[in-house]
């Protein structure tokens, strides 16, 4: 080991400089974590380019490292040395290890310098993580350099090889657009969530790949064999990537907020039925439908006409989800697409901080959705078809997860989250403009961007004091994420609500003073679930609807 | 006596060129060996095939009894490299480079290498990408014999070095090896080292073996014969090489001379005058190169 070291003390010294700049574009990553949190939303923007920068930078490192002791150059100083290939080839990876713990540990350095307080679980695997993909990088550099007899030749090669990977890449990517014209995935969270798995396992197939056919070839003392060691871990990972078929990522999800069981509504209390509504007011109907297109493919959606009673006033319907297939009288069997998206009214958190609702909601499920068809499929299928499947009607209840002054500057951390109220003003029409930034860790094996899909947060503007809340007349959006790093801004018009007692929609000179600002979030009270099967279903004549 | 090296049958081909064709050579132990050819002879492919740098197309060559290609961090420590392009790191001063490698052989002798610097006068305290050609070449010297190895194997450390350096650098090497009883197998283009330097001489010409044998030997059964008052013509022979005539005088170079020669020739040819003298092993290599490119003419 002593050896190893020594061989690691001389690589570093040698690439000293190029793996400080290296270590100082990682480091880029704690740029906006020391700037003021107004000003971080332009910076933010730059931090993927300073972050494939650094990869680059990695493998210009790492690839001068290895080509030190270039194992092909019968001319390398260590070839006549006793140094042996075990020796070199735990240096190379010592020395690539230790050029990219510190690039890690800025990502993860990253949230407590901005004030996010991560939980120690999400901190590790975001070391994890980034270890992972600079450890992709390190090792396609290092097996690439390992393979080539001076650093020139390396150079070339990476550029001709990643220039070929462009085009491979483009071709790829209009085939593929072109070949899934015809074919709309089900959306869900696990499609996602298996993309996700994908491209961790096609990362771990990489390093993992490439370190054992190092191995192998060094054993055999044929490094020029590593060409084959590199060809057999593309295919590996390029099959890893298309067909992976284990969705690991949703073991590290987080579970959907929960309200306490012993509160959960008794749902077999709950009433729920189909009934008929006057469609357009002037003719009966079970089902309100509509179209929509993806991909040049069009799709009928069908609600049904629904009732449900006896559910305790603190709980809401979430947007349903459900299995359907559509029957045709042949027996043609249609599978409907599922979903399940959308969240709750931000305004039902009124009652909980002690302004009540301006409008009743007797009915919470007048609709629930019960099909999605492709509309040729539906055609096919002729009129008097059998519609049948199952409904699953989430439960839950809006919860106040923090509660802070409507004034520049003031914040609240929710989990993983921060929420930055950056300026607020009333505008020369007297409406409320504020300004949110809300900043969250992002890790892959948390779901990424899906990370936390069941509790959606929501902000309202209230005056409890006037007991009047603001309606969102307008707002406008930027997300950027940088790697593990996601801030979105977003900038609110809002106005006091139409059914306030004031009956205008202007805001007060004095009206913030004691405003506040609301962060609601939902917990689930279980699911309601329903079968149902309609006869007789004719979609197919869309003059008038049924 | 123990082989220190051992070549069987090597070869190597580049696409469609053969660089080294069927040679066997050995080296025993405490013994000198001069490799010698002319350019593009193959002696560099040769010397990095035995050390195992470069992988043969045919046959096979040990170090020690072991596998060139298989070769272990012990077999290295047994084993001092120096070649004409051999990389030092260049980054560092000779000191650091010296404390590097030093620290590579459990075996290495700081008062030897003390000992040489002092005999090879190496700038330690400059970088070594600022040395001249002469420093790096004695710098390598002295990091391939400081830990005092059993062999020595040297390709062409000579070549380019001003004639004062080389003689300070043959005689620090004829000094240490004779008193240490190391095997050298080295490579050389100056014919002169190899008299001072060599027990035994290889040479190849065109990838394959010419001469194997020792200095001794060699000029032993290497003689310049000129014959006086003849004009008969002589017969030329595998034996015979760069025959010359001049009236009634002829000379040529005789590659199997002993005790019996000038008896035979005096008997074929009674009435001439016969002078037979030594040649150094220049004359005898330049000879055999004009041999080999009668033989085989290069484009």
């Amino acid at each position: 080991m002593t050896s190893v070291f020594h061989h690691v003390r001389k690589d570093l010294r040698h690439s000293r400089w190029l793996v400080a700049i290296t270590w100082l574009a990682a480091a880029g990553i704690l740029w906006p974590a020391v700037t003021p949190i107004g000003e971080r939303v332009g910076l933010v923007e730059w931090l993927p380019f300073l972050r494939y920068g650094s990869w680059l930078l990695l493998f210009l490192s790492v690839g001068r490292i290895v080509q030190l002791d270039a194992p092909l150059r019968d001319t390398a100083f260590h070839r006549s040395r006793p140094v042996s290939q075990g020796t070199w080839l735990v240096s190379k990876l010592m020395s690539c290890a230790i050029v990219i713990l510190p690039m890690a540990l800025f990502q993860v350095l990253m949230f407590p310098l901005a004030g996010l307080r991560p939980d120690v679980g999400d901190l590790m695997l975001i070391f994890a993580e980034e270890m992972l993909v600079h450890s992709v990088v390190a090792m396609i550099a290092l097996t690439l350099a390992a393979r080539m007899e001076t650093y020139t030749r390396f150079l070339t090669i990476a550029m001709g090889l990643s220039f070929a990977f462009l085009i491979v890449f483009v071709i790829y990517v209009n085939a593929a657009e072109y070949l899934s014209r015809e074919t709309k995935p089900e959306w869900s969270y696990d499609i996602e969530y298996l993309k996700l798995s994908r491209q961790l396992v096609t990362q771990i197939i990489a390093v993992a790949g490439l370190l054992i056919g190092l191995f192998i070839t060094f054993r055999a003392r044929r490094p020029e064999r590593l060409t084959a060691a590199i060809a057999g871990t593309t295919l590996a990972a390029s099959l890893a990537w298309f067909f992976w078929p284990v969705n690991f990522v949703k073991t590290f999800t987080r579970p959907e907020a929960e309200a306490p069981r012993s509160e959960w509504p008794d749902l077999s209390k709950v009433e729920f039925s189909f009934r008929e509504d006057r469609f357009n007011g002037n003719k009966n109907a079970r089902f309100n439908w509509g179209f929509g297109g993806y991909n040049d493919i069009h799709y009928q959606h069908i609600s049904a006409y629904s009732r449900m009673e006896g559910l305790p006033p603190e709980w809401w319907v979430y947007p349903n989800g459900y299995r359907s297939s559509l029957v045709s009288p042949a027996g043609v069997v249609i599978e409907s697409r599922q979903t399940a998206w959308a969240g709750l009214a931000e305004e039902i958190v009124l009652p909980v901080v002690g302004i009540p609702l301006p409008w009743k909601w007797e009915n919470p499920a007048p609709q629930v959705e019960i099909g999605e068809f492709q509309k040729t499929k539906v055609d096919a299928a002729g009129p008097n078809a059998v519609l049948e499947g199952e409904v699953e009607i989430p439960i839950k209840r809006p919860v106040v997860l923090a509660r802070i002054p409507l004034k520049a500057g003031a914040s609240a951390r929710i989990g993983n989250r921060r929420i930055t109220v950056t300026s607020v003003e009333i505008t020369r029409n007297d409406w409320v403009s504020y300004q949110t930034i809300e900043e969250r860790p992002i890790s892959k094996l948390r779901g990424g961007w899906h990370g936390e899909p069941h509790r959606t947060l929501k902000k309202i503007a209230i005056n409890s004091r006037r007991g009047e809340f603001l309606n969102q007349v307008g707002e406008s959006n930027s997300n950027h994420t940088a790697a593990h790093y996601a801030l979105g801004s977003a900038v609110t018009n809002a106005s006091v609500s139409m059914e306030s007692s004031r009956g205008d929609t202007q805001v007060s000179s004095d009206w913030l003073d004691g405003a506040e600002l609301i962060i609601t979030g939902d917990e689930s009270g279980g699911t309601f679930r329903r079968e149902f099967r309609f006869e007789n279903v004719n979609l197919i004549d869309t003059s008038w609807r049924p | 006596m123990e082989t220190i090296i051992e070549a069987r049958g090597l070869a190597k081909r580049y696409r469609h060129k053969d660089a080294v064709h069927d040679l066997s050579l050995a080296l025993p132990a405490g013994r000198a060996c001069a490799f010698l050819g002319r350019n593009g002879a193959g002696k560099t492919t040769t010397i990095k095939m035995l050390a195992g740098l470069i992988r043969p197309s045919g046959g096979s060559c040990s170090l020690f009894g072991r596998d060139s290609q298989q070769l272990r961090p012990g077999d290295w420590r047994k084993t001092g490299y120096v070649s004409e392009n051999q990389e030092l790191y260049d980054w560092m001063t000779g000191e650091e480079l010296i404390a590097f490698t030093s620290a590579l052989y459990p075996e290495w002798d700081k008062a030897f290498e003390k000992e040489l610097l002092g005999k090879l006068g190496i700038p330690l305290q400059r970088r070594i990408s600022r040395c001249s050609r002469g420093e790096k070449v004695k710098l390598a010297l002295l990091l391939a014999m400081a830990f005092r190895p059993r062999l020595l194997i040297l390709d062409e450390p000579f070549a380019g070095l001003d004639p004062l350096v080389r003689s300070e650098f043959l005689d620090t090497v004829l000094e240490i090896t004779r008193q240490n009883d190391w095997s050298i197998f080295f490579s050389t283009h100056d014919i002169d080292d190899v008299e001072k330097l060599a027990d035994d001489v290889v040479i190849i010409d065109e990838g394959r073996l010419q001469v194997s044998e020792s200095l001794d030997t060699l000029q032993e059964r290497f003689r310049r014969i000129d014959l006086y008052g003849s004009h008969m013509p002589i017969e030329e022979t595998s034996a015979i090489l760069n025959l010359q005539r001049e009236g009634d005088h002829s000379r040529f170079i005789h590659t199997a001379f002993d005790g019996e020669t000038t008896a035979a020739i005096q008997a074929a040819h009674p009435q001439v005058r016969i002078e037979v003298s030594t040649l150094s092993l220049k004359e005898i290599f330049i000879a055999l190169a004009k041999k080999c490119q009668t033989e085989s003419p290069r484009s």
